[in-house]
């Protein structure tokens, strides 16, 4: 079995894995939709996204916080060899929550969410911005518990004050420009923008997010014993 | 002339662990920090989606060369990207005073040109502040990182030259200990011969003599018995008279070694006071041997590292020690004080054997003291 897999196989294990990826998406589908944007719901996803990024990635914190890492370190298997296979790993168990979540809409909204690959893309994107943030969040903590607990506190005030969790039009305007530095901001900026028909709005927000997925593959990918 | 090293030696081997040692990388980030921090109290009234792309592009680039051995040169690349956009958008200058900051730091002032030229043609107040303070910050940090290299390249000499004369010191220290069983073997083997040469024959002579005057006496013949005895008598008395001349050729000749001591002492350059307290006559020879070396190694120092107008020996036995002072008072206060290998491993040898060697200076007088202990 290659990392690739056993990363997979190593996540869905947790049967809270299996109801976070296939079940947690669709109770936001319900969020009824607006006239002039996209349904709630799509936006809230967003901190679902953000919340199963950290669950998910909870091998990599544990492989260190065990010491499998100093084992690993020892074999023949490189780092960007393990750190690459269980991200993509991860990513491919949310690439499935993002399905589950368009096939959901598509059935529920119809009509109504429309370009759903481009949202599948934006959603791509996030997600693995997500869990770039995790890796490198992880980072500062030896303990995952202490980790987590810090983490969902600050995540949901990210979310929050990001228009993830509140429509952007309610924030006041006043803060829009400090809150663009949050990396979840990116997200509902995107929904908006190919929903008003902004190519290159959208474009940037994708740009946005992947270089804020660079810098945080590069802090959370330096090897710690 | 020398000078005691242990805490010298210990500031070259390297710092305590328990220090803070803050290093130019360490204050190469906090300055990036700073800078970016002011970065954005400047993008912020403007921001907009390409202002924060660039912010964070700009941290993506130093974030790439902290994480990867990048050649310098390739940040011109992003300083070329930054500059042509904020040919467009000339509030993005603000980015570049970053960049030149990289390239002072790794001091490379020709790539700055490109920034240069940017920031020229859309100047502000705080752009040129901040640049000025790049700069300085930045060849300030290089200054710094470039005295460090030194020094640690100075210290790695160094602690490879203290690795060298250890090995050296170690194998110096095996030859002598192999010389000395070679000697003891040469020495048993010489009390072998001797014995077996001088002593065997008589006794061999007198034992096969003493046998046939029994065999005589036996026989009733006891005239010829009473003959033969006399003869093992003499055989047996020349045994004797060899027994003590062997012992005589075996027995260390001390006068012999004090001798030696004395006549270097009195056959040195300068005027020598020598004294000594004791008898030196039963003393095991590499104490001996090794009283003799270190005395004559510190009569070297002297000679080349002062000029005395007299020299103190003084050499005590006790019961359990020999001690030895060596003291000059021609120290030159010209010269700076160190402990060369001489004596240091004069202190090896000594220590080897248990004793000790300590080192006593003033302004014009040196002191040697030297113990050895004579039981184990």
């Amino acid at each position: 079995m290659n990392l690739y897999l056993f990363a997979i196989k190593e996540d869905i294990r947790h049967p809270l894995n299996i109801i976070l990826i296939f079940l947690l998406p669709l109770p936001v589908l319900f969020i009824p939709a607006n006239t002039d944007s996209y349904p709630f719901g799509l936006s809230l996803y967003g901190m679902i996204i953000v919340y199963s990024s950290f669950l998910l990635s909870r091998p990599v914190v544990e492989d260190r916080m065990k010491g499998i890492s100093v084992r690993i370190a020892a074999s023949p298997i490189s780092t960007l060899r393990y750190l690459s296979s269980h991200l993509l790993g991860y990513l491919s168990l949310l690439v499935v929550q993002i399905c589950i979540l368009l096939l959901g809409s598509l059935i529920i909204h119809g009509n109504a969410v429309a370009g759903r690959l481009a949202l599948f893309t934006l959603y791509l994107t996030f997600g693995i911005m997500c869990l770039s943030m995790t890796l490198a969040w992880n980072v500062l903590f030896k303990s995952y518990n202490i980790s987590f607990g810090i983490f969902s506190g600050f995540a949901s005030l990210m979310c929050l004050f990001s228009g993830v969790s509140l429509p952007l039009f309610l924030l006041p305007s006043s803060i829009i420009r400090y809150i663009m530095f949050l990396p979840t901001y990116w997200l509902p900026y995107g929904l908006d923008a190919w929903f008003t028909g902004d190519i290159s709005a959208f474009i940037q927000a994708h740009a946005i997010l992947l270089v804020y997925s660079c810098i945080f593959l590069l802090i959370g990918s330096k090897r710690r014993l | 002339m020398h000078f005691p090293v242990d805490w010298k030696q210990k500031e070259i081997i390297g710092v305590p662990k328990s220090r803070l040692d803050i290093l130019p990388r360490h204050i190469y980030w906090v300055l990036i920090g700073i800078q970016l921090l002011l970065t954005t109290t400047q993008i912020i009234p403007t921001t907009g989606a390409s202002t924060i792309f660039l912010f964070l592009y700009t941290i993506v680039s130093l974030l790439v060369r902290w994480r990867l051995p990048l050649p310098v040169f390739t940040m011109i690349i992003d300083t070329l990207f930054i500059g042509i956009i904020s040919l467009y958008y000339p509030a993005n200058v603000i980015f570049l005073p970053i960049f030149i900051f990289y390239f002072c730091v790794h001091n490379k002032p020709l790539f700055t040109l490109p920034a240069l030229i940017a920031i020229c043609n859309n100047p502000s107040f705080f752009t040129c502040l901040f640049l000025l303070g790049a700069i300085i910050s930045g060849y300030l940090l290089f200054l710094w990182e470039r005295q460090r290299t030194e020094l640690q390249a100075e210290v790695d000499t160094l602690h490879q030259r203290i690795h060298g004369m250890t090995q050296n010191e170690e194998h110096l220290l095996r030859d002598q200990y192999r010389l000395e069983q070679v000697s003891r073997l040469t020495e048993r083997q010489r009390i072998a011969e001797i014995l077996h040469d001088n002593l065997g024959h008589e006794l061999t002579a007198a034992h096969v003599t003493l046998k046939a005057s029994s065999a005589l006496s036996d026989q009733g013949n006891i005239e010829k018995a009473r003959f033969m005895q006399q003869k093992a008598e003499q055989r047996l008395g020349a045994a004797l008279g060899q027994l003590r001349k062997t012992v005589q050729q075996i027995e260390p000749n001390d006068d012999l070694d004090l001798k030696r001591v004395t006549t270097l002492v009195h056959s040195f350059a300068f005027p020598v006071q020598f004294s000594t307290t004791g008898s030196f006559t039963d003393i095991p020879a590499a104490i001996h041997q090794l009283l003799y070396v270190s005395v004559q190694e510190s009569l070297t120092n002297i000679m080349k590292h002062a000029t005395p107008t007299l020299v103190n020996v003084y050499m005590e036995r006790t019961s359990a020690i020999i001690r030895a002072v060596i003291e000059n008072d021609g120290l030159d206060q010209s010269l700076p004080l160190h402990v060369g290998n001489g004596l240091r491993y004069m202190r090896k040898r000594i220590e080897a054997v248990n004793g000790s060697l300590s080192i006593h200076h003033n302004k014009t007088t040196f002191r040697l003291i030297i113990i050895l202990p004579l039981k184990e």
